[in-house]
């Protein structure tokens, strides 16, 4: 089993079993052995089509592993639906920017507020009346430079303030554990630059998971490396023990 | 459509009162038509609910105004139930055929949510046709008393004023409900689905409950219908009521409310007078509903909406 360390960092956050996805006759996963514990620093880099998505989506649960467990603080999720799984305290952004286009950035980023809180089934107030969710949800897109833009229809942002939100999103519930699904699609050398620092900027406790295929940010972020080569688990270790591991320079680093 | 509207909250209002102050001094036939218009609104925003707000194109709205309708007419006739125990009673089963059927229809999406929820309303009217012992059948239950209520309500401008008082309510609860958090999470479901899971919402619950909300506002469609008109029959709950109140939603307007209730008063007039000249209402209503989808996909309200933009945009420029 693949551990990033052997020193006592409490309890792991994740921990994938010999985790396996057939599409059919297309294993896009096989046999995948993981574990991350607070405050790691993981990206999981990989060709594409090696399954990196896919993984995000086993652990979230949009769709069930066809063998394997998934535990996720310490609780076997394996059969839950996503909605419990990010109660236990998950975030996540997705590849293709998924926000809600036609309401504003604030609104936005209330709905991602209150999605682990009580009261979003209240139905007798105005959901205005809430003043902590929006304070929370104020105090979000300031942390993010984005509180000039709150009123903006989020289909009239730019591409980058876009993933910006989405990754203000995946913050949104004080999550314990952050899946960032390529938080740097798209952008330019700049605006990457910026989702850099502000992703090293976040709290040291909460874990990181991150797919990311511009391998300056993963390096950046990250200080271990999981590297998957069609659908298995080639590497995993520090950014060091990943850049002199031969198949890796091989297929994926690229060796002169 | 968020709160901080106080202006369109007072257009509303304003209208709302004029209508009442006006209406004794139109012709009985008009407020008889104004009554239909704010049955059918009820039903009409219940509607909106679940197809304005959460996206859900719902073609079985006439099975939950029938049972309220029926509900009524048997407690009444047969029963000789009160006026609460009759409408309390009516609208909770309206919700508990709103909650079975939710089941069965919130597992599908959009068109296979549209079958469902016609098939289902049609097994309503079916037993409305056959179960004869309860509902006899054709003929239709006759002779449901207009409630006792300390005024006389066999006056049509009463009987007016008192459904535009339900009414009222039930546009002030719903106006609440859009706009409170649980209202809110319905329009992020129709926007994203997915995303609303991933945001830890029970995304199944709250389109659960939007499905029973709407389930009930039509049962009280169908409460005040049964009083209104004294009689019920199984046509009170065919398939034309359905589709009659998904063109009022789009006509007038998804996800406004407001619009629904015009989309009501506009078909009800319509139908109303075009019989007097023409048979062919149905193809009246065809064509409407084309006209609508293609040239005013945000409804009537979308007009209004269009020119406060133009007007913005022109305040812009200068």
């Amino acid at each position: 089993m693949a551990v990033g360390g052997s020193e006592e960092r409490g309890d792991p956050c994740l921990v994938l079993k010999g985790l396996s996805k057939n599409f059919g006759g297309l294993h896009a996963l096989s046999n995948l052995d993981l574990i991350a514990y607070p405050g790691d620093r993981l990206a999981i880099i990989g060709p594409n089509g090696a399954g990196k998505t896919t993984l995000f989506e086993l652990i979230t649960g949009v769709f069930p592993p066809t063998r394997g467990q998934i535990l996720l603080f310490q609780r076997d999720v394996t059969r839950w639906p996503t909605h419990r799984r990010i109660y236990l305290g998950m975030g996540r952004t997705c590849q293709i920017t998924s926000l809600f286009p036609d309401l504003t950035v604030l609104e936005n980023v209330v709905l991602a507020v209150q999605g682990i809180k009580r009261m979003k089934l209240t139905m007798h107030r105005f959901l205005t009346s809430f003043g902590d969710v929006y304070a929370k949800a104020r105090g979000l897109l300031e942390q993010a430079a984005l509180e000039d833009r709150w009123d903006t229809q989020v289909a009239n942002l730019s591409h980058g303030e876009q993933r910006q939100v989405e990754v203000v999103m995946a913050l949104a519930s004080d999550p314990k554990l952050i899946l960032l699904d390529e938080p740097t699609a798209g952008l330019s050398p700049a605006e990457s630059t910026m989702m850099a620092s502000m992703l090293q900027k976040l709290d040291k406790k909460i874990t990181m998971l991150i797919i990311e295929h511009d391998m300056d940010v993963a390096f950046e972020i990250a200080d271990r490396i999981a590297v998957l080569h069609y659908g298995e688990l080639l590497a995993e270790g520090t950014k060091e023990e990943v850049r002199a591991n031969q198949s890796v320079q091989e297929i994926y680093l690229g060796v002169d | 459509m968020f709160s901080g509207r106080p202006r369109a909250v007072f257009t509303v209002l304003l209208v709302l009162v004029v209508l009442a102050a006006v209406t004794p001094f139109l012709p009985e036939y008009v407020c008889i038509l104004l009554i239909q218009a704010l049955i059918f609104g009820i039903l009409a925003m219940g509607l909106d609910l679940l197809l304005g707000y959460t996206g859900l194109p719902s073609l079985g709205q006439a099975a939950y105004f029938g049972v309220g309708a029926y509900a009524v007419a048997i407690l009444t006739t047969r029963y000789e139930f009160g006026f609460f125990p009759t409408v309390v009673l009516a609208i909770l089963l309206s919700a508990a055929v709103a909650a079975i059927f939710g089941l069965i229809a919130i597992r599908a999406k959009g068109v296979y949510f549209l079958m469902l929820t016609l098939a289902l309303a049609m097994v309503v009217w079916g037993l409305a046709w056959r179960w004869t012992s309860l509902t006899d059948g054709d003929n239709g239950i006759t002779g449901i008393p207009r409630p006792e209520l300390g005024f006389d309500l066999n006056s049509y401008i009463n009987l007016f004023y008192f459904i535009l008082f339900v009414f009222v309510l039930c546009l002030g609860a719903l106006y609440v409900l859009v706009n409170s958090p649980f209202g809110r999470t319905l329009v992020g479901i129709r926007e994203r689905e997915e995303r609303m899971q991933m945001l830890g919402y029970n995304v199944w619950l709250h389109k659960y409950l939007a499905f029973i909300f709407s389930g009930i506002f039509a049962g009280i469609a169908g409460v005040l219908w049964a009083y209104y008109k004294n009689f019920v029959t199984p046509d009170d709950l065919f398939i034309d009521v359905s589709v009659e109140a998904l063109l009022m939603v789009a006509l007038g307007g998804p996800a406004t409310l407001v619009g629904a209730t015009i989309g009501a008063g506009v078909i009800v007039f319509l139908r109303n007078y075009v019989s007097i000249y023409y048979s062919g209402w149905p193809y009246i209503l065809g064509a409407m509903y084309i006209f609508t989808i293609l040239y005013l996909p945000e409804g009537l309200m979308g007009i209004a909406r269009r020119f406060r933009r133009r007007a913005e945009t022109e305040k812009l420029d200068e």
